[in-house]
């Protein structure tokens, strides 16, 4: 213990002026931004970049000073002389390393609590998550640590172990959407045990060419080149263990009981198939280790969609496709990703492009093979229901507007994006609001049918029935529904929360006071049982609990508990 | 009584430079061998290897009995090593020095560096890297001493200092070994030095000990002649083992570290040899001969 106690002061006293001279940095720095910039940097400002950024620098500073300082000296040989092994020299230095780190974050944070108190009123929670500050500071130290070993030489090794991290975080966060940012995710975030796997071997396969490399110009460099691999594979194998072990307990699709609508059932028409478009969240800097803004919170998360099908006839459920559908969305970009057409298909919104950037498609697929059958384009903002999915259509967003037409492209008509585009299954038919009015409208026609008007600022969740019979809306009025040719209303409005039509053109709508009921399409209304969230089928309906999905007949007398989506 | 140092057929390189060619030395306990070499014959290289800084390529090297490579923390705890080249932080100074080596050392004598710092007019508040050449080789050799070390290896420490610290240091260097039983290997090229403090000499020439005696023997039984030869110079050879200084147009200087006797008995009965003259054997012309070019071994 003596030993490490000469070593470690030796340590502190060589790098004593470095902390010094960085302490007394960091405060002009929080003093000078302070006066300079005014109430401006505030709380979030300093937490979430000027102390993590001032953090880092001094990590990279202090860590390859302690690496080659003395090897640039030759205070190492004599070091190395000493009656010690070499190992308890690199365990000192490393100790000391992260010792003094603690001791500068601790010192950060008497510097924030000083400028809490002095303006409480910019005081606040940081942005980002200790935990991943620290798991982001270990990449850093550990890359420095080994980059250190490699070129032993205190400036280069310090641009080199924040220079990489620093460029792979600009790879991920800022370069063009790509094949190449798209795997580097895949490679960050992963969400299996593979993908953990292909995680661990990207960097041990980066670590090996690299060392390899320095191998070949260095003749002694094998042992730097191996401690540059190990470097690289400690710095990203903790937070992609930490991943497996969370992985390997399967991500649960069923939502809490605080949150019902992480997950929904949607019966086909033909009552056979039940598509349920699931809906993970995740803590996703604890998870997966990258930068993402939180919600106004401050908690970050993340929604994953899985689109799995069930088979009533044969009781099977299987994920749809293995590929990434809408997949690891920023929170508040997440949406609906299912929706039955009138005709049996299943259309959702696929990307293979990691966080749902790039090209999303829309596509329309056969339920029992689950073979793409049909493609549609799909507007960012709009959940697939809302866009519709007719077989005579092709809807063409570009620019701010949309076009539609026939699917062969003739006759083809554009609308304005504030249009609010439904489109019937009803050959060449559409509805469209303008001035507050709800029109009804065909291709290569002039002329189009009032059928209602919009109370208050827009109509929303504009749905057409199946059949294409009935139009249903709800403002500010509430919820109606009116014939699709005459505008004949046939409900409302009445104050109902939500509406969707049936795939087999009932209607069901749910209200967390009055429970929930169907409207018929002669215009009388059923209760149901329970407030639960619910869909209609063409025999029944569903009820789905936070952990389980039930099918009840129309009379109520059969109920079937159908299998639930589980790894 | 048992060697302090026994290396058998040493061979150490870099690279493909050979710089130890099968090296013999075996050093005796509590005594003060002198490792007499020319500019790169392989001095340092030597002392590292026996500390347990390098791999020899063959050969063995026990070191206090213990393996030098496999028991390098044990060794490094009962050897003093003092090498002038060593570099120490320069914000350290003497007693911070004490300080910091205290710790590898269990037999460190915190009074003992103190003392002889006194002794050696060294300032323990001056930083290592204010002294000179030679107060700096001092404050190393009060560090490698405080600890009572078995074996002291010591790598021309004493070329900055001045008559009267040498005196000092050597008299201090020889009342440890006395006092502790410990032994000592030095290199050096100052022939003053090998005369004042060893009792033994080791010439080290192309990576071998030409050479290793006592420097007693090696008054008693070096020779050098010059040789007047008849005939053509260039032809002849000495005899027995002796080495050829140099040739002139008609002589030859020759020098016989061992059995100077005997080559004198062999030169008179050689035929060619026309005249032979004995010449100075002060200790440095007899290490200056051993560093000759030519030799009959």
């Amino acid at each position: 213990m003596n030993v490490w106690l000469s070593l470690w002061r030796k340590e502190a006293r060589d790098q004593r002026m470095l902390l010094l001279v960085s302490a007394a940095l960091f405060v002009t720095l929080l003093l000078g931004a302070r006066l300079v910039v005014g109430a401006s940097f505030d709380g979030p400002l300093r937490t979430g970049y000027v102390h993590p950024i001032a953090w880092f620098v001094v990590a990279a500073a202090l860590a390859a000073e302690a690496l080659t300082r003395d090897a640039e000296s030759g205070v190492e040989r004599s070091l190395t002389r000493l009656a010690m092994a070499r190992s308890t020299l690199w365990a000192t230095k490393a100790s000391f390393v992260l010792g003094a780190l603690l001791a500068f974050g601790g010192f950060q944070m008497l510097c924030e609590r000083t400028l809490v108190a002095w303006d409480p009123a910019n005081g606040a929670r940081p942005a980002v998550a200790l935990s991943t500050w620290c798991a982001l500071g270990a990449l850093v130290v550990a890359s420095v640590l080994a980059a250190a070993t490699l070129v032993r030489r205190a400036l280069a090794a310090a641009l080199l172990g924040v220079g990489a991290p620093v460029a792979l975080a600009w790879l991920v966060h800022a370069a063009p959407d790509g094949v190449v940012r798209d795997w580097i995710l895949r490679g960050v975030a992963v969400a299996s045990p593979g993908g953990t796997a292909f995680a661990l071997a990207f960097a041990l396969a980066v670590g090996s060419l690299a060392g390899y490399a320095v191998a070949c110009v260095e003749p002694f460099g094998l042992r730097r080149a191996a401690a540059l691999s190990l470097g690289f594979a400690i710095a990203l194998a903790g937070p992609f263990t930490w991943t497996v072990a969370r992985a390997a307990n399967a991500i649960d699709p069923r939502p809490s009981v605080h949150n019902l609508t992480s997950w929904r059932a949607l019966p086909s028409p033909d009552g056979r198939f039940v598509a349920l478009d699931v809906q993970c969240t995740r803590d996703f800097l604890l998870e997966w280790g990258t930068w993402l803004a939180g919600d106004e919170n401050g908690d970050p998360q993340v929604v994953r969609n899985e689109v799995w099908i069930l088979d009533r006839a044969t009781g099977a459920i299987d994920e749809l496709d293995e590929r990434w559908r809408l997949a690891w969305a920023p929170y508040d970009a997440g949406g609906n990703a299912v929706a039955w057409t009138a005709d049996g298909r299943l259309a959702t919104v696929a990307s293979e492009r990691f966080f749902g950037d790039g090209e999303r498609r829309g596509e329309l697929l056969d339920p029992a093979t689950g073979a793409v059958v049909g493609r549609f384009d799909v507007d960012e903002d709009e959940p697939v229901s809302e866009v519709g999915t007719p077989p005579w259509q092709r809807v063409t967003l570009r620019d701010g507007a949309c076009e539609l037409g026939f699917a062969d492209g003739s006759c083809t008509t554009t609308l304005d994006a504030d249009a609010r585009l439904v489109v019937s299954p009803e050959r060449g038919v559409y509805f469209v609001e303008r001035n507050g009015a709800i029109l009804r409208a065909e291709l290569g026609a002039a002329e189009t049918t009032r059928l209602g008007e919009r109370r208050g600022e827009r109509s929303m969740r504009t749905r057409v029935s199946p059949d294409g019979r009935w139009l249903a809306w709800r403002d500010e009025a509430g919820l109606s529904i009116v014939d699709a040719r005459t505008g004949a209303k046939l409900f409302g409005p009445a104050p109902e929360h939500f509406v969707e039509w049936s795939t087999h053109g009932r209607v069901a709508t749910l209200s967390g006071s009055n429970g929930g009921f169907v409207i018929e399409l002669d215009g009388s209304r059923r209760a149901l049982e329970g407030s639960w969230p619910r869909e209609c089928g063409p025999d029944g309906w569903l009820t789905r609990m936070p952990d389980r999905l039930t099918w009840r007949s129309d009379d109520g007398t059969r109920v079937e508990e159908l299998p639930m989506p589980s790894r | 009584m048992t060697n302090t140092i026994e290396v058998h057929g040493l061979e150490v390189a870099f690279g493909r430079k050979s710089v130890l060619r099968g090296l013999d030395l075996e050093l005796a306990e509590g005594s003060l061998t002198a490792l007499v070499g020319r500019n790169g014959a392989g001095k340092t290289t030597l002392f590292r290897t026996l500390a347990g800084e390098l791999v020899a390529r063959a050969g063995s090297v026990r070191v206090l009995g213990l393996d030098p490579r496999r028991e390098r923390r044990k060794l490094a705890r009962a050897i003093g090593w003092v090498d002038e080249r060593a570099e120490w932080p320069r914000w350290m100074r003497v007693e911070e020095h004490w300080r910091f080596l205290a710790p590898f050392h269990p037999t460190w004598d915190v009074a003992e560096p103190v003392r002889l710092a006194r002794v050696f007019d060294v300032d323990p508040r001056a930083k290592l890297v204010e002294l000179s050449r030679g107060e700096r080789a001092v404050a190393l050799i009060v560090a490698a001493l405080a600890h009572r070390p078995r074996l002291l290896l010591l790598d021309e420490p004493f070329g900055g200092l001045d008559v009267l610290a040498r005196r000092r240091v050597f008299a201090a260097l020889v009342e440890h070994l006395e006092t502790a039983g410990a032994s000592a290997l030095f290199a050096t090229h100052s022939i003053a030095d090998v005369e004042r403090a060893a009792d033994r000499v080791a010439l080290l020439v192309d990576g071998r000990i030409k050479l290793a005696t006592d420097l007693e023997a090696l008054r008693a039984n070096a020779r050098r002649f010059a040789v007047e030869i008849a005939g053509s110079v260039d032809a002849w050879r000495p005899p027995l083992a002796a080495t050829i200084e140099r040739r002139d147009a008609r002589e030859v200087v020759v020098c016989a570290l061992e059995n100077g006797d005997e080559v004198e008995r062999s030169l008179a009965n050689d035929a060619r040899v026309m005249r032979v003259e004995p010449l100075g054997r002060d200790l440095e012309d007899l290490l200056a001969a051993s560093f000759a070019e030519e030799g009959s071994r």
